[in-house]
């Protein structure tokens, strides 16, 4: 379970005065019992603590949306009645939750042809998450089996379907920057990688742009991947006396040049892709120091030694 | 809130109600010479506010006294000498009972097998009802009813 939504999280940018926040609290409180009651359908007049939380994280969540999306103030919280906003927010929930079950199936149609258990059963599990997921009363509620590892993962922040919905659209944006590359070359790299790389919890596309930027250093086409040890040699001359931030920004132009071969030159593309700049750029540093950059850039082993998994 | 600490004047109002609400239960269970004085009334709704804190549970409105009230003030076994113990005893084991069958009984069910016991196996006797029945009615929440045994069984059906 994801830390409660709660108070905080309606109160982002701005100061309550004690009043204020005391009347935000009285008003969650009578808005809780009203949901409590249609949560036990009158079954019961209590619930355990954790229940009353989960309701009122989930109905947090709901009014924040609420909020957000619809361009309101968080001050209405203290004049409107909250019954409609949270029914707003539920709309609200309904629309995105279709919206996600598109991008999953955009998701679906563009998987790679690379294996890997962790991907398949995430796919998997983001479908069951929207067979029970509740709107109504746990809208904040993340799945627990999202186990496959993005270059970006959404902030622990986000709640719900909002998870979800930046989940998708990173994991999309993965598939389409992979399938730009011929897929048994992805996976002719990963066997040199990590042989087991199809039963581990690694990222699937990291290492193809890892090798598409270093190919890019040297002025060549990204996509056959392969980089050899003369390769390294020529790439540790260009980059010698650089420190980190240096690097960063050279990597960076080197991402944008993959981007460029691969037609892939949307903001969101290159913003996606900076979180992968920022993680490479110690790690190159330190190689560097070490003198040998053969973990980053990988050589492909033979064809002949590799065991396809198709 | 943290998050579902209550708040200073939730708590005086839910307090205020449990106790409006005894007053009004008086006007039923005088027909059977039960009645609750303020003092009782006022430690009946201290025992809930204790009760619903050590079974980690929350509840709003004035809680599930009046019920208990309504389903027990007809029982022969209810007396009014040990009617405000026997209340709060009762109430005890409603939200210790609620917790321990995962919430799978409503409040009503609940109720309805407290007092089928009550003034049956157990004769008016609270403990045996906290001690046996409510415990194998709870097991069989958990864990599915056990055919074979007959003792605890005996309440249940």
């Amino acid at each position: 379970m994801t830390e409660p939504f709660g108070i905080s999280n309606l109160i982002p940018c701005r100061q309550y005065s004690e009043a204020e926040y005391q009347l935000l609290l009285s008003r969650l409180w009578s808005l809780l019992a009203v949901q409590t009651g249609k949560y036990t359908m009158g079954d019961s007049t209590s619930v355990t603590a954790e229940t009353a939380q989960e309701l009122l994280s989930s109905l947090c969540y709901t009014l924040m949306l609420c909020v957000e999306e619809s361009g309101l103030t968080y001050d209405r919280l203290l004049t409107d009645d909250l019954l409609p906003l949270v029914k707003q927010g539920q709309v609200l929930l309904m629309r995105k939750v279709e919206q996600a079950k598109q991008l999953w199936n955009e998701v679906c149609q563009t998987v790679p042809k690379v294996p890997n258990s962790f991907y398949f059963e995430t796919i998997q599990g983001i479908e069951r998450f929207f067979q029970h997921y509740d709107i109504y009363y746990f809208a904040h509620q993340r799945p627990l089996d999202f186990s496959y590892p993005l270059i970006n993962q959404p902030p622990d922040s986000l709640g719900g379907i909002t998870y979800v919905e930046v989940y998708l659209q990173n994991l999309l944006e993965e598939n389409v920057l992979m399938n730009q590359f011929d897929y048994k070359l992805i996976i002719r790299l990963l066997e040199s990688t990590v042989p087991d790389y199809h039963e581990l919890y690694l990222n699937l596309c990291e290492q193809t742009l890892i090798n598409a930027s270093g190919l890019s250093i040297l002025g060549k086409s990204a996509l056959p991947l392969d980089i050899s040890e003369q390769d390294r040699r020529q790439m540790m001359a260009s980059l010698v006396g650089m420190g980190t931030e240096e690097m960063k920004a050279f990597i960076s132009v080197q991402i944008d040049s993959v981007c460029n071969q691969l037609d892939k030159k949307d903001a969101f593309t290159r913003a996606y892709l900076t979180t992968l700049t920022n993680g490479l750029a110690p790690r190159l540093a330190a190689a560097m120091a070490a003198g040998d950059l053969s973990r980053i850039f990988i050589t492909m082993l033979p064809e002949n030694l590799i065991v396809a998994r198709l | 809130m943290g998050n579902t600490d209550m708040i200073p004047q939730q708590i005086q109002m839910q307090i205020a109600m449990a106790k409006k609400e005894l007053r009004e239960c008086n006007e039923i269970s005088q027909k059977f010479g039960l009645v609750l004085t303020e003092v009782e009334i006022e430690e009946l709704v201290t025992c809930r506010m204790q009760a619903l804190k050590s079974t980690g549970r929350i509840e709003f409105g004035g809680g599930i006294l009046p019920k208990l009230v309504f389903a027990f003030c007809d029982s022969l076994y209810m007396e009014s000498s040990i009617y405000e113990e026997t209340l709060a005893d009762l109430q005890d084991a409603f939200y210790y009972f609620k917790n321990e069958s995962m919430d799978r009984f409503s409040d009503d069910e609940l109720i309805e097998f407290m007092v089928t016991v009550f003034n049956g196996r157990a004769q008016g006797s609270a403990e045996y009802l906290t001690g046996t029945s409510l415990e194998a009615l709870c097991r069989y929440a958990r864990e599915g009813w056990d055919p074979y045994d007959a003792e605890d069984s005996g309440d249940l059906f």
